[in-house]
């Protein structure tokens, strides 16, 4: 059911098993997980049940570093949380992913991808997509995989009649977490403030924060910062290790195949997703990347312009595409990449001790800046595709200057895909991390933490389904520690 | 129900506004329109083929 908070009494205790924050794809798939196994749950959400210019200002902070989106339109604060503005692309990682790469000593998680295996099935349910992301070798350095497009999901739209009926989950809108209050190591309640400032707890056994891979660093810093330091006791890595996953349009493709080599299956519903070979990432030096080629808005004028250019390269090949051309054959199209970022120390979630939002919470500053790997990884990628390509006579890419001449990433319009990651990586030791395998905070017996904020490495895979399978697995964790 | 719906219509996929939305198409359309033939851009903006050596 939804509670009245405006009917809440300042000073009001609401008691339940678990209490989860943040009504986002995390936060959501846990919620109702657990409701589902006969728990009682709270659901806490910042924002209301629309957007609003008053609730997406909280979330406004400063980037410094790279060109970056605005942080008060890059994630959404309201029911649903960000998946209000998903684009729907869902691909597992790699097994690779999780495994550190031998030239990057910060990578790599402490599970492996078969610990998340037996979710994938459930979680693709949940997002309303096929379990069908088989692989294939293009060439022996290549892989060919494929996108599922979910409908896409809006997790407060999905759920918003079983959040209204069900008799064991609970839900507070515009009700943010302030506060914990630490009763010896463990957390007792969480501080909620409703929108008209009054404030109420949840008393819980245990807490579940899923408030996105900037908040849930964001929030811990400050309550860490005034429990002094009794949260996260070693809180080294807190807010650090933030990722993205950059993106950038590198090149055009003239293929001698049809669309369907690229489209992976019927189109909008599929798009095949193309990269290197583990071995081949490892001979390169370089992290995960996947070569998208979108035929999208790219017709047979401009396709005939491409021939009519390589004829200046390659006559007798131009020539050979202009007599397939005549029979359809040959298909012009873009390529863009998003690649795998070096998890870099220095690249972090931290508090402007300068600004405050409405609740008193200081503001965020986020580090982020692309490394030189991050350079290498798609530069080198990206040649390797096009070789493959065309010594594999599947087509030719013509790559954009800054790939070919090993120069600097351009300015991208789109320069990221709002994937947030990293801040409170998982990790076997505290000093490495800030949760444990099992998503719990290291020290701290009764608070766990959900979404892409846990990602030690982030691959090149869109975060939704990672982040599903990761809160369905938690919830069986959670399960076992309560039954 | 469908209050909640229409709101949520403000946002188009990817993009969190429909202007914003518009605001792209309408930028994909213009620069659709005013590409240059090919042949006139410059060599930084061409790129390069990345050929094999039966191409030549």
């Amino acid at each position: 059911m939804f509670v009245d908070v405006s009917a809440l009494e300042s000073g009001a205790v609401l008691r339940t098993r678990v209490c989860v924050v943040g009504s986002g794809p995390a936060g959501m798939t846990a919620a109702v997980t657990l409701a589902n196994k006969g728990f009682d749950v709270v659901l806490v959400e910042a924002g209301g049940r629309y957007r609003t210019a008053e609730s997406q200002a909280q979330f406004a902070g400063e980037v410094i570093g790279d060109h970056y989106y605005d942080l008060s339109t890059a994630r959404l604060r309201m029911f649903g949380g960000t998946s209000n503005h998903w684009g729907g692309y869902c691909i597992p990682l790699d097994y690779h992913d999780f495994e550190p790469h031998p030239r990057f000593p910060d990578t790599g998680w402490p599970i492996s991808r078969s610990d998340l295996d037996p979710y994938l099935e459930p979680a693709c349910e949940v997002l309303e997509i096929p379990n069908s992301f088989e692989e294939e070798l293009v060439t022996p350095s290549l892989r060919r995989t494929r996108f599922q497009f979910s409908p896409p999901v809006n997790f407060g739209y999905k759920y918003d009649e079983f959040c209204a009926s069900s008799d064991r989950l609970r839900v507070c809108l515009n009700s943010a977490l302030v506060d914990f209050k630490l009763a010896d190591q463990a957390i007792k309640s969480a501080v909620i403030k409703a929108a008209d400032g009054r404030e109420f707890s949840i008393d819980a056994e245990l807490f579940v924060l899923c408030a996105g891979a900037i908040e849930n660093s964001r929030l811990l810093l400050w309550i860490n910062q005034k429990s002094g330091g009794r949260l996260v006791q070693e809180s080294r890595t807190l807010g650090r290790y933030w990722m993205e996953h950059p993106h950038a349009n590198v090149g055009e493709f003239l293929l001698e195949a049809g669309p369907e080599f690229f489209h992976g299956g019927p189109p909008f519903t599929q798009m095949a997703s193309f990269s290197l070979t583990k071995q081949a990432q490892y001979d390169l030096g370089v992290l995960n990347a996947d070569l998208l080629v979108e035929e999208t808005a790219y017709h047979s004028s401009e396709t005939k312009g491409l021939i009519a250019d390589l004829l200046c390269y390659a006559p007798a090949l131009g020539e050979r595409l202009m007599g397939l051309f005549e029979k359809n054959l040959v298909c012009g199209a873009r390529v863009r990449s998003h690649w795998e970022q070096e998890p870099h120390f220095e690249n972090r979630v931290a508090l402007d001790s300068t600004k405050s939002d409405d609740l008193g919470i200081p503001r965020v500053k986020l580090y982020w800046k692309k490394s030189e790997a991050d350079r290498r990884t798609i530069v080198r990628t990206a040649n390797e595709f096009a070789r493959q390509i065309a010594n594999s006579e599947l087509g030719r890419v013509r790559l954009v200057g800054w790939v070919v001449d090993d120069g600097p990433i351009a300015r991208q319009r789109f320069m990221g895909g709002w994937h947030h990651m990293g801040g409170t990586r998982m990790s076997d030791t505290p000093d490495q991390g800030i949760v444990d395998r099992n998503l719990r905070v290291h020290g701290t017996p009764n608070v766990y933490v959900g979404g892409s904020s846990v990602f030690p490495s982030g691959g090149y895979a869109n975060s939704t389904l990672t982040i599903v399978q990761l809160s369905l697995r938690l919830s069986d964790e959670i399960e076992r520690r309560l039954s | 129900m469908n209050t909640m719906k229409n709101a949520r219509e403000e946002s188009v996929g990817y993009f969190s506004t429909r202007r914003e939305f518009n605001v792209t198409i309408a930028a994909l359309l213009i620069a659709s329109c005013t590409r240059l033939p090919v042949g006139s851009r410059s060599s930084s903006d061409r790129g390069r083929w990345i050929l094999n050596e039966r191409d030549h």
